[in-house]
């Protein structure tokens, strides 16, 4: 049994009051994104690693980010399992915090991840002490190996990053919250809040936005929304909602032979 | 668990039942298709070195005991080849002097050469031992707990091997780690008073394996015994509504896993469970060690009194007519 | 002093440690790689360059 049947989410080490993880990349503007941090509450952020353009002069994007948050560095850029382990490798070395987000992507028409390769890097960097958070298609058996390398959690995509499709993997998803152990961060495609609430009500453990909130006019204002959805989404989870029934197929009785006269039909 | 199941077996009203069947027959077609999967057993020995009080092999029987040789199996076997058979279930009783493993391995290689699928009902073994087993074509393992209340379990099983409830109770989990690829766990129904009790252990047993080993493909049966003037061993009693709710709600949280209902219940209640919940049946079965093709009109000595007696060809008819696929082969084993 | 920052190369005029090549950059957030080793910044100052040496300055940054 998962050990989130509160509403505390536990990964590795670490508690989360708060299921609505937050991406940083693409917003307009770095106070667009303190803002959306501050007024969604969320107590972890993906952060990248990339080059510094030398020609330009960026603001440190730590500083826009609250002492108290976790910070995931995303191994995003990554096209090997090799490439993700340099960068997780790099990111210790620098002495920032070893959660890692694996994301290894190879494919530039979808931006699929590739899921054999962040099997390949969970396991290495697990060994390495790393708390390893790896982004990979909805899959069982990849799941399965996952947890047998050590992942702290996993992190299915709902849909094609950046697309709002929302869930798309849906049953696949919904396999994988009911197989697997670990915490199940549901994380790209989410475009709406309903849609993070429905993923919450199937049972996810947590939701993560980037696109969605770094791109609308208010991002302030809809990571707050996301956040308030993700926690109804929790309650309603937690609650134990009646499941929606079809309706009943008025076929002939199937249990009349057990009794001498036919079974009366329903109203 | 078992609280609950027992308030739904208590309950009398027809509606629920009925919403239950409907529910449960969904699950059936949606995952199983119209899909029937026929076998046959054939008793290889009715050797026993164990006393359970139910049972007609128990070694305080007084029946004749017979081992069949190889000829006499094989005779078996092709018997049942000629009516279509292509799974076949091999038993014995728990004698492992009389047929040990070497016995059953030979004559496993000898079904091979007559069935596609090959399962075991015998004495419980080492994990090495069916791995023989495996090597040799067997990849289907039948085991029943009887029964999961210890005490109950205490009581029925007198003497010999049977009488280890957690040798017992773990089997299924070597046969699994051996590369068995079909399991089969069972109650008898009517062993002990609270069939809830039983039935909920086995889900959870069920349960259990599904997570350790989620590559087998797993199967239930609940054998029923009702209480009669002979059989004072039955302290408890499941009544058809009871059992067929039994095989709706294992239906509905097991929707894959197979559900077999043996000739020891009567024609008409195999035919309406077929579509509600059963996807495995045995046919033209005999319960007594040559009883095919060896016996003729000796006493027979059967394990079980049989109460469906229909041929493969009459339950062939009567699933076709009823809108089933039987089913012979499991193409994928082979 | 000739290097190869970030892939390009560049020359830097009056630099001799990895501390120097950080100020002219204007880069005190970066993480810093000569020659594919993380120099931690406490030891920037000590880390004296040569003609041909790679650095890659690499940053936390917006990402998913």
């Amino acid at each position: 049994m998962k050990n989130n049947d509160n509403n505390l989410l536990r990964i590795a080490d670490r508690e989360f009051t708060n299921r609505f993880f937050l991406g940083t990349g693409k917003f307009r503007s770095k106070k667009d994104l303190a803002a959306a941090i501050e007024a969604s509450g969320t107590q972890i952020v993906t952060v990248a690693l990339r080059r510094i353009d030398l020609d330009q002069h960026e603001d440190n994007i730590l500083e826009y980010i609250p002492k108290g948050v976790t910070l995931m560095v995303n191994t995003s850029g990554a096209r090997s399992a090799d490439e993700a382990i340099r960068l997780a490798r790099l990111a210790k070395a620098a002495g920032y915090n070893p959660w890692i987000k694996i994301e290894v992507i190879n494919d530039s028409k979808y931006l699929l991840p590739d899921n054999a390769e962040t099997i390949k890097a969970t396991e290495v960097l697990v060994q390495e002490g790393f708390v390893v958070l790896p982004y990979v298609s909805p899959d069982l058996y990849v799941a399965r190996a996952l947890v047998k390398a050590g992942a702290a959690a996993v992190m299915p995509l709902g849909s094609l990053i950046g697309s709002n499709q929302g869930l798309k993997t849906r049953e696949f998803i919904k396999i994988l919250i009911d197989e697997i152990e670990l915490p199940i961060v549901v994380d790209a495609g989410i475009g709406a809040p309903s849609q993070a609430a429905e993923a919450m009500e199937l049972g996810a453990d947590a939701v993560l936005v980037n696109t969605a909130v770094a791109a609308a006019q208010n991002p302030s204002l809809l990571a707050k929304a996301f956040a308030q959805a993700v926690a109804a989404g929790r309650n309603a989870f937690l609650s134990g909602l009646p499941s929606v029934r079809p309706l009943a197929s008025a076929s002939s009785p199937l249990t009349g032979f057990l009794f001498d006269n036919p079974v009366p039909k329903e109203r | 668990m078992s609280s609950h199941l027992r308030q739904i077996l208590d309950d009398p009203r027809p509606e629920p039942l009925e919403e239950l069947a409907q529910e449960a027959a969904r699950v059936t077609r949606q995952y199983f298709g119209g899909a029937v999967t026929l076998y046959a057993p054939i008793y290889l020995a009715n050797f026993c070195s164990s006393r359970c009080v139910y049972c007609g092999f128990s070694s305080q029987a007084k029946i004749h005991r017979r081992k069949l040789e190889p000829a006499q199996y094989r005779g078996e076997m092709a018997y049942l080849h000629d009516l279509g058979i292509r799974n076949v279930l091999l038993l014995t009783g728990e004698s492992l002097r009389v047929t040990p493993v070497a016995y059953l391995e030979e004559s496993a290689r000898a079904a091979a050469e007559h069935f596609q699928g090959i399962a075991i009902e015998v004495y419980p073994m080492e994990t090495d031992d069916y791995r023989r087993l495996f090597a040799a074509g067997v990849d289907g393992l039948t085991i029943y707990q009887e029964t999961y209340d210890r005490a109950r379990y205490a009581e029925v099983h007198l003497s010999g091997f049977k009488k280890d409830y957690d040798y017992r109770r773990a089997t299924p989990a070597r046969a699994a780690e051996a590369g068995f690829r079909q399991i089969s766990l069972g109650v008898l129904l009517g062993l002990q008073a609270d069939a809830a009790a039983d039935v909920s252990a086995l889900w959870e047993h069920l349960r259990e394996l599904e997570r350790a080993y989620p590559g087998v493909e797993y199967s239930v049966s609940f054998p029923r015994l009702r209480p009669i003037k002979t059989q004072e061993f039955v302290h408890g009693d499941v009544t058809d509504v009871q059992f067929i709710k039994i095989l709706c709600l294992t239906r509905i949280f097991f929707p894959r896993v197979g559900i077999n209902l043996s000739t020891r219940e009567s024609a008409q209640l195999r035919d309406h469970a077929v579509g509600l919940a059963v996807t495995r049946i045995s046919a033209g079965s005999n319960t007594a060690v040559g009883g095919y093709s060896v016996l003729g009109d000796e006493a027979q000595d059967p394990q079980f009194d049989i109460k469906d007696e229909r041929s493969v060809a009459q339950i062939v008819q009567m699933l076709k007519t009823r809108g089933f696929d039987p089913v012979f082969t499991d193409w994928r084993n082979r | 002093m000739h290097l190869i920052i970030n892939g390009r190369s560049q020359e830097l005029a009056a630099v001799r440690t990895l501390q120097d090549v950080i100020e002219t950059c204007k880069v005190a957030n970066a993480i810093a790689l000569l020659n594919d080793q993380v120099i931690p910044v406490s030891q920037w100052a000590n880390t004296f360059l040569k003609d041909g040496d790679a650095l890659e300055l690499v940053a936390i940054v917006g990402g998913g």
